[in-house]
């Protein structure tokens, strides 16, 4: 298991007011991000053990210290061309404590926005479909796009 | 422990428990008079208490109970107030009550001491006294505070006259169960009405209650089994690294935590287990109303409650359970009146039975009823459209019975509110199978039903075997293991009838699934073959690779991959890779169809032997006695012995004096590889006789005459004269062409027709040794030959080339004679060819079929004769009708 790594620190918003923080990870040129108490750790690309008949998003199942737990190619699931090797295991819980591991290519880093830059997702989203939105911030370089779990794991049951 | 002590047992665990808890309660109230809450659950308490010690019929217990909950719910309903002396009772109370239990955990039985009786009459006067003071409106301050008394006016009216005459009921029978008491108790009454509460510290006897049982809440179990499991995957790993390193003292260390590990993950196991009697008990109550309610006398005989079986399996068979046993009531067991009728004792008997059997428990509930009627399951099964009245007249008894499992099937006639719940047999056999188990039905009409149940004993940790398909590992639990097979040779050994794959196991067939297609890998090697057995059929599982039989810890799927059927789970492997673990019953169903249609289609295969094999008699001899040969018995006029002298060489050539005649004899080894008659004094004689010509055959015993199907191997000798071998009571034997050696001892032998014009005739015939004889014979008699192994490709063969006459074996696979008569009449291009069907017994029944398909004639395939007669007569025929036109 990979230590998260340590807020950048010219991301830290000078003042103390109202933030949130996430934990942002690459799929080609999108920047992901996650609010950091949905995750629960990140790992280096673990051995997978294909599911024959699972969705084809749906890469197959890993041990986590002993627990099961599917994983699930993010990229493909979000309908994203992306050609680079996923290299990270993104372990994340949902809303019921379901453990769920998530393939993405590189892990960025972890931002610390004020609450206030957090907004809800545009009309139109640039290749993402916007039910797999839950907001967006915009940074100076490019959009942060956070996910919404529930969604992205709907129809995979 | 019988499950009686059992429940006893369950009481007693939980009265201490009560107990302790009303202990603490009691100071709590003391300290807080006024707690409502409190006094609601010490109220609720002691109801409880009561009323299980009534349940076991422990009166002094439940008197004394009583009257504590009399008081209690005054205190509750607030109409007065827990004061000292009144706590003090209570707290006596519940010290009885201490002693009682540990009297009972002890000796099995209440104890029998006045000082319990005593405490009970002042309890009981006690209790009147606060009754009253309840009654008489000499309540402290405690209602104002509680309840406004406005608010219920008639209520404490009421409530006291119901205890009192609950009261006098619950003091009635005390004394009933104990007369010798009773005068006593009448008395002390009276004498004491406002007994001084220092009388009691005499009574109750300090217990402290030592614990013997605890509660341990469940996710607490599952959570050690879980640690459990991993520590046993741990162990593996570490198994394994120690096993590359030759290192003793780890070895040992490794050696010592891997039996502490197995000793622990036991030990765990059995907190979870708990004995079937939980579940059983249940069931005499449900017997009873159910037979009252039908109206039907029934015994029920439990057998071997205490085996014991995994919390999680004891809930899960519950139900189930009680749908078996609502159905051997409702169906299986007569009314009296007709079991009197029927010589039965009046009442029925069902027993309900739990043991251990190779790792699994085997549950059974027999019954003495009418049994299952298949004729009538047949009729239902019809009638619902579960199958067709063909498949119905084919069936198996056995076949028939499983047909209860089937979705949709009911046998009552009438739906009762008893079974007919809309709940069948078949939610009981999934619900069976999700546990890994299954479920067996037998039936004698008349004499009883006997629903057998296999489950295995825990569902968490598994014997599995490891077996590799697209390079992957997966388990399969050893439940449903039965067998491993090699296949060495996959085009010969597994066989193909549409497409269906099966294999041939000591007779029996069995479907074939193909791992990697079920997962739609590519198709690997698939040479080693997996039984398994779904409960209510066998399959086979080709897999690339078979490796060991592990202990594997199930871990569930979670909710993303739980849809897929053919998984049970998924374990972590000793390397620390996960394999996922497949679920026979659900890989059955996953071919389920195509094994359907291989079953029909070696039904129809079998039934097609059976017909083929009716009427072969076979003669065995031997020239030199290490060969054995055979000769359709129905080819030889007649079986003679000679003395060697009688023997002949005349002008080059060998004959026989036999009746008056001069016959050519033939020796086999002139004509034949084999090895020589060896001299004799004795020889026996095959004769055949051909157009008032006679021939005979030397041999030098004449072995045997047996039935048998003329099922050959060709392959081994591809000699002229030879049709074929096969093993014959352990021997290897050959299969002799008379026809074609008689022809190379003479080829003018047999008189052949003058040919005017070349004629080809196709031959559909399966079995080989037919195909060759017919040929042979033919071909012998001037015809040009073509064989086709079965109508279709008969049907085949008639599109690609012509032929001037079409001769049709009945029986065959794919599509039979009368089949391919239809056809080849059904076309225009061959409406006019001649069709003779040979078959090789004859069946009036089968030419009439025949004739009215439109085939020209009718002979047996050994009558050679005939045959060719018939053959050049339809040929003639055709020639000259074609010449007409």
């Amino acid at each position: 298991m990979a230590e998260l790594p340590l807020p950048a620190s010219e991301t830290r918003p000078v003042l103390s007011e109202d933030t949130q923080t996430f934990v942002t990870f690459w799929l080609g040129e999108h920047l992901f991000g996650l609010p950091i108490a949905e995750v629960v750790e990140i790992n280096r690309k673990m051995e997978i053990t294909p599911v024959p008949l699972a969705p084809p998003y749906i890469k197959g199942i890993i041990n986590l210290r002993g627990q099961v737990l599917t994983t699930v190619d993010l990229a493909e699931r979000l309908g994203l061309q992306v050609e680079a090797p996923r290299a990270y295991n993104l372990i994340v819980k949902t809303e019921d404590e379901e453990r769920i591991s998530f393939l993405v290519e590189k892990i960025g880093d972890i931002l610390e926005v004020p609450s206030k830059n957090v907004e809800e997702p545009p009309e139109r989203i640039e290749g993402v479909e916007r039910k797999f939105v839950r907001h967006v911030c915009q940074l100076p370089e490019r959009l942060l796009v956070i996910l919404n779990v529930r969604e992205v794991l709907q129809d995979s049951g | 422990m019988s499950f009686e002590e059992d429940i006893l047992q369950d009481f007693i665990t939980e009265a201490k428990e009560s107990l302790e808890k009303l202990d603490e309660e009691f100071v709590e109230l003391e300290q807080d008079p006024q707690n409502t809450e409190i006094l609601k659950s010490i109220f609720r308490t002691m109801h409880t208490l009561k009323g299980t010690a009534g349940f076991f019929g422990f009166k002094t217990l439940e008197g004394i109970a009583h009257f504590a909950e009399d008081i209690l719910s005054k205190l509750r309903d607030g109409l007065v107030v827990a004061d000292e002396e009144i706590i003090d009772m209570l707290l006596q109370a519940v010290d009885h009550i201490k002693a009682i239990v540990a009297h009972i955990e002890e000796h099995k039985q209440e104890p029998v001491e006045d000082t319990y009786l005593e405490f009970l009459v002042t309890l009981s006067n006690f209790a009147d006294k606060v009754a009253r003071k309840a009654q008489g409106g000499t309540p402290s301050e405690a209602p104002a505070k509680e309840k406004p008394p406005a608010e219920e006016p008639a209520s404490p009216e009421k409530e006291p006259e119901k205890a009192a005459q609950e009261k006098a009921e619950k003091r009635e029978e005390p004394e009933r169960k104990e007369p010798e008491k009773k005068p006593e108790a009448a008395e002390v009454r009276p004498v004491s009405p406002e007994p001084p509460r220092k009388e009691a510290p005499k009574a109750p006897p300090q217990v402290t209650l030592t614990e013997t049982h605890i509660r341990v809440d469940v996710k607490l179990l599952d959570h050690l089994m879980n640690l459990a499991g991993e520590l046993v995957l741990a162990r593996n790993r570490l198994v394994q690294l120690a096993n590359q390193k030759v290192d003793p003292e780890l070895m040992q260390a490794t050696q010592t935590l891997s039996l502490v590990t197995t000793e622990m993950q036991e030990a765990i196991m059995k907190t979870r287990m708990q004995p079937i009697g939980n579940v059983f008990n249940k069931f005499p109550r449900i017997v009873r109303d159910l037979a009252r309610s039908t109206g039907k006398k029934v015994n029920l005989h439990i057998e071997g409650a205490d085996t014991e079986l995994d919390r999680s399996i004891i809930e899960a068979i519950k139900d189930p359970l009680t749908h078996l046993v609502r159905n051997s009531i409702d169906h299986g067991i007569e009314p009296p009146e007709e079991r009197a009728q029927l010589n039965k004792p009046p009442v029925g008997t069902l027993v309900m039975r739990a043991f251990h059997e190779g790792g699994q428990v085997i549950i059974e509930i027999e019954d003495d009823g009418r049994g299952i009627d298949t004729e009538k399951v047949k009729r239902k099964a019809v009638e619902k459209g579960l199958i067709t009245p063909e498949e119905a007249e084919r069936m198996s008894d056995h076949e028939a019975l499983n047909l209860i499992f089937k979705p949709g099937f009911s046998t009552a006639e009438k739906v009762t509110n008893i079974s007919g719940r809309g709940v069948g047999m078949d939610v009981v056999k999934t619900n069976i199978e999700r546990l890994g188990g299954s479920i067996e039905i037998r039936s004698v009409k008349g004499a009883g039903t006997t629903v057998r149940i296999k489950i295995p004993l825990t569902l968490a940790i598994v014997p599995a075997l490891i077996v590799v398909s697209g390079g992957e590992r997966y388990a399969i639990p050893q439940v449903s293991l039965k067998e491993l097979v090699n296949i060495e040779d996959p085009e010969k050994e597994i066989h193909r009838i549409g497409q269906s794959e099966f294999y041939r196991l000591r007779g029996n067939i069995i479907p074939l699934v193909r791992l990697a297609k079920v997962l739609g890998q590519s198709d690997g090697q698939a040479r080693s073959l997996v039984i398994l057995t779904s409960g209510t059929m066998d399959f086979g599982l080709l897999v690339d690779e078979v490796r060991d039989s592990e202990e594997i810890v199930v871990k569930p799927l979670d909710r993303f991959l739980k849809g897929i059927p053919i998984y049970a789970g998924a374990t972590i492997m000793g390397d620390g890779k996960v394999a996922l673990i497949l679920d026979v019953v659900g890989l059955s169903r996953h071919v389920g169809f195509r094994a359907e249609e291989a079953r029909k289609a070696l039904e129809e295969e079998k039934k097609r032997k059976d017909t083929s094999r009716e009427s072969h008699f076979i003669l065995l001899f031997n020239v030199h006695p290490e060969e054995q040969f055979a000769i359709p018995l129905s080819l030889v006029s007649r079986l003679d012995k000679i003395k060697a002298e009688s023997l002949e060489y005349v002008g080059g050539k060998e004959l026989v004096q036999y009746k008056g005649h001069s016959v050519p004899v033939i020796r086999l080894e002139n004509y034949l590889p084999i090895q020589p008659l060896p001299e004799q004094e004795e020889y026996n004689l095959l004769l055949f006789e051909e157009n008032e010509k006679m021939v005979a055959v030397l041999v030098s015993q004449i072995l045997d005459s047996i039935e048998t199907d003329l099922e050959l191997d060709e392959d081994i000798y591809r000699t002229e004269g030879i049709l074929g071998n096969r093993i014959i009571n352990g021997r290897t034997t050959i299969f002799v062409d008379i026809y074609k050696i008689i022809e190379m001892f003479d080829p003018d032998w047999f008189k052949k027709p003058v040919l005017e014009i070349h004629s080809r005739i196709l031959y559909a015939e399966d079995s080989s040794f037919y195909a060759q004889l017919v040929k042979n014979y033919l071909e012998g008699a001037g015809y040009e030959v073509e064989i086709a192994e079965d109508g279709v490709r008969a049907w085949e063969k008639l599109q690609e080339g012509a032929y001037d006459l079409l001769i049709t074996d009945i029986e065959m696979p794919r599509m039979n004679g009368l089949e391919l008569i239809k056809k080849v009449r059904a076309d225009e291009r061959f409406r006019d060819l001649p069709i003779m069907v040979l078959t090789s017994i004859s069946a009036e029944e089968v030419y009439r079929k025949a004739k009215e398909l439109g085939a020209d004639e009718f002979q047996t395939k050994l009558d050679r004769q005939a045959v060719i007669e018939a053959a050049t007569r339809l040929l003639t025929a055709k020639t000259t009708a074609e010449a007409a036109a």
